[in-house]
């Protein structure tokens, strides 16, 4: 009892001293940068209110980053948002879009011209485990600096983001994490809830700096830039999906994968029996869950696949088929979108397959209306039941091009079977 | 001359017709008048009506205690009856006096088909029906109960009068129509005919089910799912109509059309903007019910192609 108590305080001891340590590197970087922080604002231009407010740093006298997010309202409706920038107690200045990263959510800004320090760009990532800081201001309560711990690159995440343990909060988006010596490592961009802080990493915000045009660009020019970006994306991340050979695996007497990439992560659920009149069902899924922002209302880049096997034994044939069959009455898109943003679906429907094994098959197509060439898929497929059994096989992708939509439907009505 | 003098009752509908050839009449509740009143509100001895040397017939009262009242409210001691149809009332009771010579209205003609409609009098095709449609209500519910409610699901069939209840609402409505304008109410011609439509809905139902799984792509059978339910709507009022005596063809085939064009209007309506969730056809039934060849797989994504253009072309309407 008494040596855990002695070692607690201890350990306390050597907390108190690490956090004096810490305390005085935010003092510094705060201090010595809190000249290049501002506050971004979405104004409305009617009512002159802000809607939205994140923050943003210069990185030469008139250029300034931040996240897309921040600023995507301006995008999606250039008439009713303009964009201003906040410094301390100062009055508002107006900020221009020069520059967008729509998959690695950032921006680069023209900013009111700027004397005094910059944040210069890290060369290199930290080391696991070194303090890093994240400025910003969060809920609009004035900036701040934020120590936390840099825990390498996120796992399993098609976009490279690092993984900062920190209180990152609304507000703080578009705001730098700096290393000791308070060069920029990346951009903040998101949460994870309790203490977990995901970062830009520098090569990201280097390649949008370097694609920095001579003059503003009319926001036209920006969405075709925006469509270019996401059907570059959406190839990488298709590409080698398509080229994979799919593990899979067996879920009931469907063959369902296991493994794809590494970005592509499964998990599976079944329900325990409780009565005997009921149908027993078992669920795996497959998916990216990251996705990406394009306004409040739209989001894109998910791949979501879905299966679930029926087996209702103890049931009758014909009160079996007909619950069978309402499963495949409801499907929804994955992705949020609004029909501002999106056409309606246009779906196919027919039986599938040959005597021995066919399927209720269904194909839904729906088209982006700023960004051509991509698309919104879902595909639904219910095995014709012969017994009390059914398998039911579901993917859904948000923005593809059309080629690869075929691919991929073609890729897993190949894979995806009854055996 | 004679005289004749009709009862009515408050809504001026007629109740008794008496034709007398005398020439004095006496009216009121006791047994020895002429034309005997029930209602309280008249005297034993409440009018007498007279014909005088000329021919020209007279109302008086007898002094009686709520009085004798002319079609306008005015109290009468005598008065002269110049035309015939000349309404009275008499403590509460209206009652309105001919001549012999008066004209009658026209015949009405018995409507075309009315013949054919008297099989929906038959009782057995009713109970036929009744049990027709409990049935298919029985199974759809022990269709539906699955789990927990498996155990339990005969309960639900307490619920089945209620919905047969609910279904008699319209002929209840049409009957009572029909029985205000002094028609025949015909109700278990009109049961038997919403019955006989709900049966037919029912039994379309599974077929168009059926139909649909094997048919996914053809024409004829969007069309006879947008049009057969239609057209039993348009039977259903159409003859409900008539036997409920409407005359007037016009009016009709206006209320006929307007009621059964629901069938369109209802989903017109709800599809008011651009719909976010994707319509598509989801049929499945068990196997031995596919008589049509499955699609294969190759065809099936030739014929996707098209859904990107149609895709695009949504999305270009603004």
């Amino acid at each position: 009892m008494f040596y855990r108590r002695f070692f607690i305080s201890m350990a306390c001891c050597f907390g108190l001293a690490a956090f004096q340590v810490q305390a005085d590197n935010a003092q510094q970087v705060f201090s010595q940068y809190q000249d290049a922080l501002l506050q971004v604002q979405v104004v409305e231009k009617q009512t002159q209110h802000k809607t939205s407010i994140g923050s943003g740093f210069y990185i030469a006298p008139e250029l300034v980053i931040t996240n897309y997010h921040v600023v995507a309202s301006r995008v999606a409706t250039p008439d009713s948002y303009q964009l201003m920038a906040k410094f301390g107690d100062d009055g508002l200045q107006p900020l221009e879009i020069l520059a967008l990263d729509v998959v690695n959510d950032l921006a680069l800004l023209k900013a009111p011209a700027r004397v005094g320090h910059f944040f210069a760009l890290a060369d290199a990532l930290p080391e696991q485990g070194a303090e890093v800081f994240s400025l910003g201001n969060p809920h609009d309560l004035g900036m701040v600096v934020v120590p936390g711990t840099y825990n390498g690159m996120k796992q399993q995440s098609f976009y490279p983001r690092l993984h900062v343990t920190g209180s990152i909060n609304p507000g703080m988006s578009g705001g730098p994490s700096v290393n000791e010596l308070g060069q920029v490592v990346g951009v903040n961009v998101s949460t994870g809830g309790n203490q977990l802080g995901f970062v830009v990493p520098m090569a990201q915000v280097k390649a949008l700096v370097n694609t920095q045009p001579a003059e503003v660009p009319a926001v036209e020019l920006l969405k075709t830039q925006i469509g270019q970006q996401l059907l570059a994306n959406q190839q990488q991340m298709l590409e080698p999906l398509l080229n994979a050979n799919w593990q899979m695996k067996a879920l009931g007497r469907g063959l369902v994968p296991e493994s794809i990439a590494p970005y592509i992560t499964c998990w599976a659920r079944t329900n325990p029996p409780r009565v005997e009149q009921e149908i027993r069902a078992s669920a795996a899924f497959c998916g990216l869950s990251e996705d990406v922002f394009i306004s409040h209302q739209f989001t894109t880049g998910k791949i979501q696949m879905q299966f679930e096997w029926f087996d209702g034994s103890a049931l009758a044939m014909t009160k079996f088929v007909h619950h069978y069959a309402n499963k495949l009455k409801q499907m929804r898109p994955d992705n949020r979108a609004s029909v501002r943003d999106v056409g309606e679906y246009s779906c196919l429907s027919d039986i599938v397959g040959d005597k021995q094994v066919a399927a209720r098959t269904i194909y839904c197509v729906r088209a982006y209306k700023d960004y051509p060439e991509l698309f919104d898929v879902l595909f639904l497929a219910g095995t014709v039941p012969a017994e009390q059994q059914g398998f039911v096989s579901h993917f859904s992708l948000a923005g593809v091009s059309q080629q690869n939509a075929d691919a991929f439907t073609r890729k897993f009505m190949e894979t995806v079977k009854w055996q | 001359m004679a005289v004749i003098i009709e009862l009515l009752n408050n809504q001026g509908k007629s109740i008794g017709i008496h034709k007398f050839t005398q020439n004095a009449i006496r009216i009121g509740r006791s047994y020895d008048n002429d034309v005997i009143l029930l209602d309280p509100h008249s005297c034993a001895e409440h009018a007498m009506l007279s014909c005088d040397e000329q021919g020209q017939w007279q109302l008086r009262d007898l002094d009686s205690a709520n009085g004798t009242l002319s079609s306008s409210g005015q109290r009468i001691q005598q008065t002269a009856i110049p035309h015939s149809g000349q309404e009275f009332i008499l403590g509460k009771q209206r009652l309105r006096v001919f001549f012999a010579a008066a004209s009658v209205a026209p015949t009405r003609i018995l409507a075309k088909g009315w013949h054919s409609l008297q099989l929906l009098s038959s009782v057995p095709l009713l109970i036929l029906l009744l049990l027709l449609v409990s049935a298919y209500f029985s199974y759809e519910m022990w269709l539906g109960a699955i789990g927990e409610a498996a155990e339990n699901w005969h309960r639900q069939l307490l619920s089945i009068p209620f919905i047969l209840l609910a279904l008699l609402l319209w002929p209840a409505l049409l009957a009572l129509w029909a029985r205000l304008r002094s028609q025949e109410s015909n109700f278990r011609p009109q049961v038997t005919l919403i019955l006989l439509i709900t049966a037919s809905w029912l039994l379309w139902s599974e077929l168009s089910r059926w139909l649909s799984f094997n048919f996914s792509q053809a024409v004829l059978v969007e069309v006879l799912q947008l049009t057969l339910p239609a057209v039993l709507l348009v039977v259903l009022f159409w003859n409900g109509f008539k036997l409920a005596g409407m005359q007037r063809k016009s009016l009709q085939l206006v209320l006929t059309t307007a009621l059964a064009s629901t069938y369109w209007l209802v989903p017109y309506m709800q599809a008011a903007g651009p719909q976010l969730m994707p319509q598509y056809q989801a049929e499945l039934l068990s196997q031995p019910m596919l008589i049509s060849t499955p699609k294969n797989p190759e065809m099936f994504l030739t014929d996707s192609a098209s859904l990107f253009d149609k895709a695009t072309q949504s999305a270009k309407q603004p």
